[in-house]
């Protein structure tokens, strides 16, 4: 069922000083597949991810998309070709309203501006673009605080605005860093029924420590372990495998949720 | 209920801003006035690049400079059509942020604030020295104007009614800048200019283009300085001089249109009659900027916005 | 030709003595420290003051100077600039300038805003290569080269030096080491703010001392520390004899561009180097 090879990583590495962060990953995602990454902390899962989408260029190796070489393309570029990140932190404007953090994603995604001056000296919330942002809103449910300034909004809340960022701009690839992080049970919900909504409609690929959730939406998981991509496969495959279950839960195997 | 009050207020800005100069012009003198008047686009100009975009410069004289310096040469060399040598002022404003921003705008903090400092050194030498040919050096220029049809820029009303309108078509656009895509692009760009790029734009790009428009603001209110003095020294871009936009940018509030306005007037009015009564200027300056620093940090507009939204004033501190 | 390299050489052990503090303000607090033109302008102040206490002796005089700034670089420390952290980086940026404001005030009140001269306390002339160069130089130029030498003694061999570098290089690993910077960070500030005094003193004698003559500098090294590269100890070093060389050739075909030179190297510099600042 999935398509074509849609982004790849050639033996890609990234130092910082001594530390190899990644170590020559070879990485390939199908055009509408849902792959996980998983990996203890310091794995290196953040940093691919950075290389992914352009933060900083990998030390060595390439990255494609579609075939395209893009290792040294900017990270507006890459977005401007479909690949779109949320951070494991969640990363929000908490000094504008909520809409407002729409605003931007949406105008890059659509047509409503025509031109620069336009942009540049022309309303920002036109009726259409605004209504547009406010579906995107109650797509991940928090609509009704859409005019709230997002300081004042909880952490699971800022995480949902995040996503709906990353949705606005109307993603051929997205790259979720553990969505999941810091959400309360009734959040993990939510957003978990999000990404299942995501799933097929769109490339997914997610970085998570919550294996078990993982599990039932992807259907490859690769892990990482000290900068090396050490094995992918299917999720339950994956999860069986004595070296994983060595490097991640440390050989025993009573448990089956991990570290927050 | 109040919210509206701030409502109605920004809706009306424009007449509401002409009147409250009307106003000041018989309690103050036109000259004076206008004076006022000038300072508060070159706030407006600094404004955008300190309260929107975050960018903290210690050089903006430099700019307002360049307008000025552009209109006298001008006047001098190629016509005395006031019009035209305020052309001349924003072209020349436009060139120099294209010739100094893709250096100075990549970049931020105290780099951002010192960079636009030591330029503004090295065009107060230029004025000064190395030029001094052309730009009478320390005695600096004066500068004579034709009458364009009924505007006669010799008389203090015709300077001030033209300042005005400058005025009130700076705020207009700056309003219409600031509430725009690009305006929430700034603001987003002084919170977090990587996340910035994660939504898919190019930073530099705007941040440049912000630049420009701030020293074609600044060059612009320093064509209208010249018109108002009718001379230009040296002494107007000291760089020293700076710290007079960065005060009126804290005490009126950075961040918005009102509170550049409110600022500019307020600095205006403080520097023209207080040192009537206090000798130690500097000191009073430097102790009202760590008062500001230390305990006022929203401004006058952030202030008044706070009383009247109902929001505690308490939550501030 | 030959006094022209020794002048860039005596400009450029003053920019470095001087500009030391800021480069490490600049690099542990990314703040631009202004008022560290102020303690710069005091020790010249200073030390002219105390001259006249012990009738033109000049060491003791200097030792005072460079003393006498370090209560005052402690209240600036402990009462604005730490106050200043979490605070965004403009604020400080702004409040060190008050400060620069309030000092350079109160210099006018007490001493008046006429230019002071100094003269050179030595007063010898050496021969070099049949050019005679005042004994004073060269003495600033061995005096700045042995600051150096003491210097990365200091950060490379004990171990405060060696925590102050670990902590400019990665604050964060640093401080969750139990480490409290703040303190050594303290230790940086008068340690930098004592050399800022020093400068001060040596340079007195070259130039005159007037209220405004901290404004100068402060660009000068501030131009010093992005040649250099923030931080860096070594950087700073090169990077002030280089543009006090820039500055003395410069100076010697056109006096007055001198200054507006070095700021076109430090251009250059950011044009070709990416800054991450
Ligand atoms: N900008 C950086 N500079 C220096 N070292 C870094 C940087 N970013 C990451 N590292 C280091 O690289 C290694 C990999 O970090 P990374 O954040 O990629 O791990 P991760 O797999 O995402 O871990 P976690 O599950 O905790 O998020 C870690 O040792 C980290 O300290
Ligand atoms: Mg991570």
């Amino acid at each position: 069922m999935p398509g074509e090879v849609i982004l790849e990583s050639r033996r890609a590495s990234k130092n910082f000083g001594d530390l190899t962060a990644v170590d020559s990953v070879d990485y390939q995602l199908r055009k509408g597949e849902s792959a996980g990454i998983i990996g203890p902390n310091g794995a290196g899962k953040t940093t691919f991810f950075n290389i992914l989408t352009g933060l900083f260029p990998p030390s060595a190796g390439t990255i494609h998309f579609q075939g395209q070489d893009i290792t040294n393309m900017s990270a507006d570029l890459r977005v401007g070709l479909g690949m779109v990140r949320t951070f494991q932190l969640v990363s929000v404007f908490d000094t504008l309203p909520v809409l407002d953090n729409l605003i931007l994603a949406a105008v890059r995604a659509g047509t409503e501006y025509k031109n620069k001056v336009q942009f540049v000296l022309g309303s920002s919330h036109p009726g259409n673009l605004e209504k547009e942002c406010k579906n995107t809103l109650e797509m991940v449910g928090i609509a009704e605080k859409s005019r709230v300034l997002t300081a004042d909004l909880s952490y699971g809340d800022k995480r949902k605005l995040e996503i709906a960022m990353a949705l606005a701009l109307k993603p051929e690839v997205l790259l979720l860093d553990e969505p999941l992080a810091g959400l309360s049970d009734l959040e993990i919900i939510d957003v978990m029924e999000l990404m299942n909504n995501l799933r097929g409609k769109i490339t997914l690929v997610v970085i998570e420590h919550k294996v078990s959730q993982l599990a039932g939406l992807v259907s490859r998981l690769s892990v990482m372990h000290e900068g090396r991509l050490i094995i992918e496969g299917e999720p339950e495959k994956i999860l069986r495998d004595p070296m994983v279950r060595r490097v991640y839960w440390g050989e025993d195997d009573s448990t089956d949720e991990t570290c927050n | 209920m109040s919210q509206s009050v701030l409502k109605t207020l920004e809706k009306f800005s424009l007449p509401l801003v002409a009147a409250a100069f009307l106003l000041l012009a018989p309690i103050l003198t036109v000259q004076r006035t206008t004076d006022f008047i000038i300072f508060c686009i070159f706030v407006l100009a600094y404004d955008l690049l300190y309260g929107y975009m975050g960018r903290l410069s210690f050089g903006h004289m430099l700019y307002l400079g360049v307008g000025a310096y552009a209109v006298a040469l001008f006047a001098e060399h190629v016509s005395a059509n006031p019009f035209f040598a305020i052309l001349a002022a924003l072209a020349s404003g436009v060139a120099v942020g294209l010739l100094l921003g893709p250096i100075i705008v990549r970049t931020t903090g105290a780099c951002f604030a010192l960079i636009n400092l030591a330029f503004n050194q090295v065009g107060f030498f230029l004025a000064l020295t190395a030029f001094a040919k052309w730009t009478g050096g320390e005695d600096g220029m004066a500068t004579f104007f034709d009458t364009v049809w009924i505007l006669n820029f010799d008389n203090r009303y015709t300077v001030f009614g033209f300042s005005l309108f400058s005025l009130i078509l700076v705020v207009f656009l700056m309003r219409r800048l600031t509430m725009s895509p690009f305006g929430i692009l700034l603001r987003m760009i002084k919170e977090n200019e990587t996340r910035v790029q994660f939504l898919g734009y190019n930073t530099h790009r705007y941040k440049l283009l912000a630049f420009i428009l701030s020293t074609t603001i600044a060059a612009f209110s320093g064509a209208l300085t010249i018109l108002n003095y009718t001379y230009v020294t040296p002494s107007f871009i000291d760089t020293t001089r700076n710290v007079e936009v960065i005060f009126a940018s804290l005490i009126g509030g950075a961040g918005s249109v009102f509170g550049a306005l409110l600022g500019g007037v307020s600095y205006m009015a403080i520097s023209n009659y207080l040192p009537n009564y206090v000798q130690r200027w500097e000191m009073f300056l430097g102790i009202a900027l760590l008062l500001l620093v230390f305990k006022f940090q929203t401004g006058l507009w952030g202030f008044i916005v706070a009383r009247v939204s109902g929001f505690g004033v308490e939550k501030d501190r | 030709m030959i006094s022209t390299i020794a002048y860039g050489l005596t400009i450029g052990g003053i920019f470095y003595i001087i500009s030391i503090g800021l480069s490490l303000t600049f690099g542990s607090m990314r703040i631009v420290n202004f008022a560290h033109a102020l303690i710069y302008m005091a020790g010249a102040y200073i030390l002219f003051a105390s001259m006249s206490l012990f009738k033109g002796w000049f060491i003791p005089a200097a030792i005072i100077a460079v003393v006498s700034v370090i209560p005052l670089a402690y209240v600036i420390e402990r009462f604005v600039i730490r106050r200043l952290y979490g605070e965004s980086i403009d604020l400080a940026i702004i409040a060190t300038y008050a400060v620069l404001l309030i000092g350079v005030d109160i210099t006018k009140w007490i001493w008046g805003a006429t230019p002071i001269p100094v003269s050179d306390p030595v007063g010898k002339s050496l021969p070099v290569l049949g050019v005679d160069l005042p004994v004073y130089r060269l003495i600033i130029i061995v005096v700045s080269i042995l600051i150096f030498i003491c210097l990365e003694i200091f950060f490379r061999k004990t171990i405060v030096g060696k925590i102050i570098v670990a902590g400019l290089e990665d604050r964060e690993a640093t401080t969750s080491l139990g480490i409290n910077l703040d303190k050594y960070f303290s230790i940086v500030f008068i340690l930098g703010s004592s050399l800022a005094a020093l400068g001060g003193v040596l340079y007195a004698p070259i130039t005159t001392v007037h209220p405004y003559m901290g404004f100068q500098v402060i660009l000068i090294s501030f131009a010093v520390v992005i040649v250099g590269g923030l931080g860096s100890m070594r950087g700073t070093f090169v990077a002030a004899f280089a543009l006090g060389m820039v500055m003395s050739v410069t100076g010697r075909f056109w006096g007055p561009a001198a200054e507006a030179m070095v700021f076109a190297v430090m251009a250059v510099v950011l044009i070709f180097k990416p800054v991450e600042v």
